[in-house]
């Protein structure tokens, strides 16, 4: 294009464009920060915990949990883990560690392992008291006794669940076992201590 | 013009001593064929991707018409005119409209016009096979990934022809401090290659994905083709043009940059509604990523608050102007109503409604389309050395305004209202769908003025082309005689 005819338009180019250096204003900056911190919130409540079964519409792994349809054992153990979260978790503590002072572990333990409830159904039922041995830590504590406030088939699903939670497998615990047991202990208003329980054959 | 004292301007003063300043004429004779075969055949994709949109909207009014063939049947048509938009118009209109923003900006001829030629000639063959493989009923299902699988090594392979002349076009510039608009172009050229490839792997090359892959790389895909390739390109387009020609400098390169930064980073994410059959987290990020796209949003119209502020009165002065100045505020609409859109509260509303169609039309048609117009009005005259009709730029920019305004609205206010109608279970579906008949008609009417508009830049185009080959022939018969 080195000779143009004169009917040609010659076209006006300016320089090219350049960027100034002006700076990012400060208060962007901290609303964008802010921004952040929202966005960590909304995915606390959105992203279902990140966890990859957990789809919309719920929002985390244990409602999708509670949606599955149970069968009779797991609605036993869904019972059994309703009333250990309202009353037993207060010392034994929901992940069943117990607490230094207040109450042995659960998780783990011998006397929960034993084959049968014929020990640890009547703990629950009359109480205990004095020392015990547990999984080879000595405690000193006491324990009340819930014969008047849980039904048989409360206390077999109690029993069942902490028998079959936190690593503990262990056989379910029928309402009839717990009814038998209630017979034995009879009117007993004293807690158990541990020899007593232990001379009980593990059954 | 006043020229702010942050400016620093390198561009005035010559690079090197010992090499002569290439001319603006010299730079744009180097690129002419290559981006003329680009914009040409962009253009005339362009205008059959809006036709067959058309014959798809007429179905809507009147379901018979041309229901007995089964090549223009709603599924396919709507895949071929996708197809055509995307990849045959508005990826070598990017790539055009690229490639000369890097010679000017970078007073560097363009490297490789042969190889880019070759490249655009197997790329328009390619677009033309998978689109006719399409209406014969080859589409792949994966929304704007819709060209059968098998042509994507020739697409991957042509493109990068292309780009790569343009990497080392931009490798070597004379001008070493780059601009934003070289910014958006490259990573443009790199986006699209590693997208392309990826989905190409993940969803065609056995053993395919399946499930939530497949789902969330269709969608992923999709999002970045439109929101990455194509927006940074139109964004480069306008953040080259309205400093250009209104003679003042752009305001910040650093707020350029973090728009330019979140808007990769962020932008990404995009484009998986809520509610989507995937663990919920995936759509919960793509979600937060959209809205994080605030950032960019804010930052790139502080920046030409700032570059434009009081100049607003030339706009009637420059046709390229016009369309950029328009891109950029339907690209600030567009761009604000995914934000929106993407709050859980107001998704479960517009999901799978026209609401979301105008979106996406107004992002494709009033912001990257007429950024490309923009952009080629400016480069094509200087490319042919000939004036543009201004009768018909100025019908071509009316009617694209008014068409891509009026179908925005329609199926806008028809899709929130569709939305709305939808949730309350009492209301009978069919009679829901019939209420979106008026704004379809409506949406229909704005189609009409943006193929017109369109008829209007072909015209321009090919006239101007004509007008040139005439001149030339003209000259050559003087000189004979």
């Amino acid at each position: 294009m080195s000779s143009k005819p004169n009917n040609q338009p010659s076209f006006q180019d300016g320089p090219e464009p350049s960027a100034g250096r002006a700076l990012v204003p400060l208060c962007l900056v901290i609303a964008f920060g802010f921004l952040f911190y929202w966005g960590e919130l909304f995915l606390d409540k959105h992203a279902g915990g990140f966890q990859q079964d957990v789809y919309e519409p719920y929002r985390s792994s244990a409602d999708v949990a509670a949606a599955q349809p149970l069968d009779d054992n797991g609605k036993f153990l869904a019972l059994g883990k309703q009333k250990f979260d309202q009353t037993c978790s207060l010392c034994h503590q929901p992940n069943g560690l117990g607490k230094e002072g207040t109450a042995p572990p659960l998780a783990g333990s011998d006397w929960v392992m034993n084959k049968g409830c014929n020990r640890i159904g009547m703990i629950v039922l009359d109480g205990l008291s004095g020392p015990v041995t547990v999984s080879g830590k000595e405690y000193n504590l006491a324990m009340v006794p819930w014969k008047a406030t849980f039904k048989d088939e409360e206390i077999a699903a109690i029993l069942s669940y902490i028998r079959n939670s936190w690593g503990n497998k262990g056989s379910m615990i029928k309402a009839a076992d717990i009814k038998a047991l209630r017979a034995e202990s009879g009117a007993k208003d004293t807690p158990w201590t541990a020899p007593e329980l232990l001379s009980r054959p593990d059954k | 013009m006043a020229v702010s004292t942050t400016l620093t301007a390198p561009s005035a003063q010559p690079v090197s001593s010992n090499s002569p300043q290439i001319t603006a004429t010299e730079l744009d004779a180097s690129c002419r064929w290559p981006l003329l075969a680009l914009f040409g055949s962009a253009v005339l994709w362009l205008f059959l991707g809006v036709v067959l949109g058309f014959i798809n909207t007429m179905k809507f009014h009147v379901p018979g018409f041309l229901a007995e063939c089964p090549c223009f049947t709603y599924g396919r048509v709507h895949a071929a005119q996708s197809s055509a938009l995307l990849y045959g118009f508005g990826l070598q209109a990017s790539l055009g409209i690229g490639l000369w923003l890097l010679c000017r900006l970078g007073k560097a001829k363009l490297v490789g016009a042969v190889t880019i030629l070759i490249g655009t000639l197997f790329w328009n063959a390619a677009v033309t096979l998978g689109v006719c493989c399409i209406l014969g009923g080859e589409a792949s299902g994966y929304d704007n990934l819709q060209m059968p699988g098998y042509m994507g090594p020739v697409l991957l392979w042509s493109y990068l022809m292309i780009a790569v002349c343009g990497i080392l076009t931009y490798h070597r510039r004379e001008e070493r401090e780059s601009y934003p608009s070289q910014w958006f172009v490259i990573a443009g050229l790199f986006w699209f290659a590693w997208i392309f490839s990826v989905a190409s792997m993940v969803l065609f090359c056995p053993p395919t994905a399946r499930g939530v892959v497949q789902a969330s790389v269709a969608w992923w895909y999709s999002h970045n083709l439109t929101n990455i390739v194509l927006g940074f390109s139109g964004l480069a387009s306008i953040f080259y043009f309205i400093p250009k020609i209104l003679g003042r400098p752009l305001h910040s390169s650093y707020l350029a940059g973090l728009a330019f930064w979140t808007l990769a980073l962020f932008g990404s994410w995009g484009g998986i509604p809520m509610g989507a059959p995937m663990p919920s987290w995936i759509p919960a990020m793509a979600a937060l990523g959209t809205i994080f796209t605030i950032i960019p949003l804010i930052a790139v119209a502080i920046n030409f608050c700032h570059t434009t502020c009081g100049q607003l009165k030339s706009l009637d002065k420059d046709v390229t102007l016009q369309f950029s100045y328009i891109a950029l505020l339907f690209w600030f609409i567009s761009s604000a109503q995914q934000i929106v859109s993407a709050f859980p509260a107001v998704g479960a509303l517009t999901t799978f409604t026209w609401f979301t169609v105008a979106q996406k039309n107004l992002f494709l048609f009033g912001f990257f389309t007429m950024a490309s117009f923009g952009a080629m009005y400016y480069i094509l005259p200087r490319l042919l050395v000939i004036e543009p009709c201004p009768k018909l730029a100025k019908a071509n920019f009316w009617l694209m305004l008014l068409g891509v305004l009026i179908s925005y609205l329609g199926l806008g206010v028809g899709g929130a209202n569709q939305g709305i109608l939808l949730m309350d279970p009492a209301n009978k579906f069919t009679d829901v769908m019939r209420a979106t008949m008026m704004p379809v008609r409506v949406s229909s009417l704005g189609d009409l003025m943006i193929i017109g508009g369109i008829l209007c830049f072909l015209l321009n185009f090919f006239g101007m082309f004509a007008r040139r080959c005439c001149a030339c022939c003209k000259a050559k018969k003087e000189a004979c005689k």
